[in-house]
């Protein structure tokens, strides 16, 4: 009978708590939504069934969360002894050490063609834009009482950039890292739902008929030099940068050279894949009721939510303030895209666009400030990481 | 708004950091007391103090002791609203990080803008090259082509077969 009491002792079920069963529910409710709305189910799923994993209660002695990571430990005796970590803390160290991150930052290079923006480098500004809505959250976050290195992990949320968002919050504030990163795919995957209604907001029926020149040609010489040259601009301006955009030109330049094909499939298909499966699974694991159920978590999502909406609203704003000055003017929709959600916020922009015009198609010119919005996050995390 | 959490708030925090504070060979609560009113006072951060402690005793002090302290530590003396935003120089910050990321994509864009120019000015040394990226399709093969492979799997057929009759 006391081996039964022991083993009833050691099973989830004695040491469930009502916080672990809502957070079961949470990671439910992710994997619904990527089952039955397609909402970014490559992330969803994983994410979600990593956090059923995380809010197993952990077993007295026997820590097998991504937490336990080992280490010296004391007996009784009085020795001193190494005890290795547990197999989710091995793979939780690709995010907690931001490895994870440029490693899809490089299937991500390897699968964006660059030349919607190479042929109207105006639009390029829309991306910057976009990023107002990483700035002004900052403040918000510091208002609220967060130190600067947890206010620019927060404010990261709005670049849009899942991958971005866990590379600064693993660097400035890992204490952080699980409520950025569900923040931060949560709003990623609620695109459609949140950007519509701020796009139509801030522009008029006339604005949104506005259609797009076709885009010129652009040769595979423009192609193959951008990457480099690119990444020389960004990572001089700021080379803090340098891992997560030198690994998305490096990325492309595989692509473009024709030279690498086996190695850009590799990097865009299996590896990318790989990656995104060891880090949703991570990150879901790591967001145990204990540490994600708190006050400040709240404030993430809430502050998440408005970083989207101000990243909107600013690439939708800087459009119309171009219009101003320009004899041939852009659909001021594509500002919208400045967020780097790719491609759903340029889908959301096409989308919008076609319930006033069916005929306009500015999916295409659309791409263009989403991969400028890639940039422009990826160099605003590597300024904040040197600054902070 | 306040602007800090009141001195009540600190020592309450400092109280229950020493309580749940588990006592090590070397470091006890009455060290951890001195460390805590140190910061208390300003003259030090949470961090220095913690620097002040043995290595020997790092080791053997649980991490979840730890853990608990700097976080009792930080919201004693963190603060709010407006003052935490001149205390961080949170507008700077975003002015001169917008700033970067405006002028980082001002200069792709401009680089993007005059690199057909400066392609033009460098034909002679680069020459153009018009491939497309992906594999050649089966269209853009000619008749003429197709011929020379027809005829050419005919031929090693009717070699194989012969080589087949004469055995």
């Amino acid at each position: 009978m006391e081996i039964l009491y022991s083993f009833l002792d050691n099973t989830g079920f004695a040491e469930l708590t009502i916080w672990n069963v809502m957070m079961m529910m949470i990671g439910i409710t992710f994997i619904s939504l990527a089952i039955m709305k397609h909402y970014e189910p490559l992330l969803l799923l994983p994410i979600g069934f990593g956090i059923i994993v995380g809010n197993i209660p952990i077993i007295e002695g026997m820590d097998l969360s991504v937490y336990g990571e080992g280490g010296m430990k004391l007996l009784e005796t009085g020795e001193i002894i190494y005890e290795p970590g547990s197999v989710l803390s091995y793979i939780y160290y690709g995010v907690s050490q931001g490895i994870f991150p440029p490693l899809i930052f490089l299937g991500i290079g390897a699968m964006t063609d660059f030349s919607t923006m190479m042929s109207n480098p105006k639009l390029v500004l829309l991306g910057a834009a976009a990023q107002v809505g990483i700035f002004l959250t900052i403040l918000a976050a510091l208002f609220m009482g967060f130190d600067g290195q947890e206010s620019a992990a927060i404010g990261i949320i709005g670049g849009a950039d899942g991958p971005t968002a866990i590379f600064l919050a693993s660097q400035l504030a890992p204490q952080l890292l699980g409520a950025i990163a569900i923040a931060a795919y949560s709003y990623m995957a609620l695109v459609p739902v949140i950007q519509p209604p701020i796009m139509k907001l801030l522009t008029t029926r006339e604005e949104r008929l506005i259609r797009m020149p076709p885009p010129r040609r652009v040769s595979k010489r423009e192609k193959i030099i951008f990457p480099i040259v690119a990444f020389l601009l960004c990572a001089m301006i700021a080379p803090g940068s340098i891992v997560l955009v030198g690994m998305l030109f490096f990325g492309n330049l595989m692509k473009e050279s024709m030279v690498t094909d086996r190695l850009a499939a590799t990097a865009r298909n299996a590896m990318i894949d790989i990656v995104t499966i060891l880090l949703g699974f991570a990150v879901g694991a790591s967001t145990q009721a204990k540490t994600f159920l708190v006050w400040d978590s709240v404030q993430i999502f809430v502050m998440g939510a408005v970083a989207f909406g101000i990243a909107t609203a600013g690439g939708v704003l800087f459009a119309k303030l171009m219009n101003l000055f320009l004899r041939e003017k852009i659909n001021p929709l594509l500002g919208a895209a400045g967020v780097s959600a790719v491609p759903d916020s340029a889908r959301v922009v096409q989308m919008v666009g076609q319930e006033e015009d069916p005929h306009n198609f500015l999916l295409m010119h659309a791409m263009a400030p989403n991969v400028a919005g890639v940039i422009g996050s990826a160099v605003a995390a590597g300024v904040l990481w040197s600054i902070l | 708004m306040r602007t800090a959490v009141s001195r009540f708030g600190m020592i309450h925090e400092i109280v229950i950091g020493v309580f749940r504070f588990r006592a090590v060979p070397g470091f006890n609560r009455i060290d951890l007391l001195f460390i805590l009113l140190g910061c208390l006072q300003g003259t030090r951060t949470f961090l220095e103090a913690v620097e002040t402690i043995p290595p020997v005793t790092h080791l053997l002090m649980p991490f979840e002791s730890f853990l608990f302290l700097a976080q009792a530590a930080e919201k004693a003396t963190r603060l709010y609203g407006w003052a935490n935003v001149q205390e961080q120089e949170g507008v700077a910050i975003s002015i001169v990080g917008l700033s970067i990321v405006f002028s980082a994509l001002v200069l792709v864009s401009l680089f993007i803008a005059v690199l057909p120019w400066i392609l033009d000015k460098l034909s002679p040394w680069l020459p153009h090259v018009d491939e497309s990226h992906d594999a050649p399709s089966i269209a853009e093969s000619t008749v003429d082509d197709e011929k020379m492979v027809v005829a050419a799997i005919g031929y090693v057929l009717h070699t194989e077969m012969q080589k087949a009759m004469e055995k």
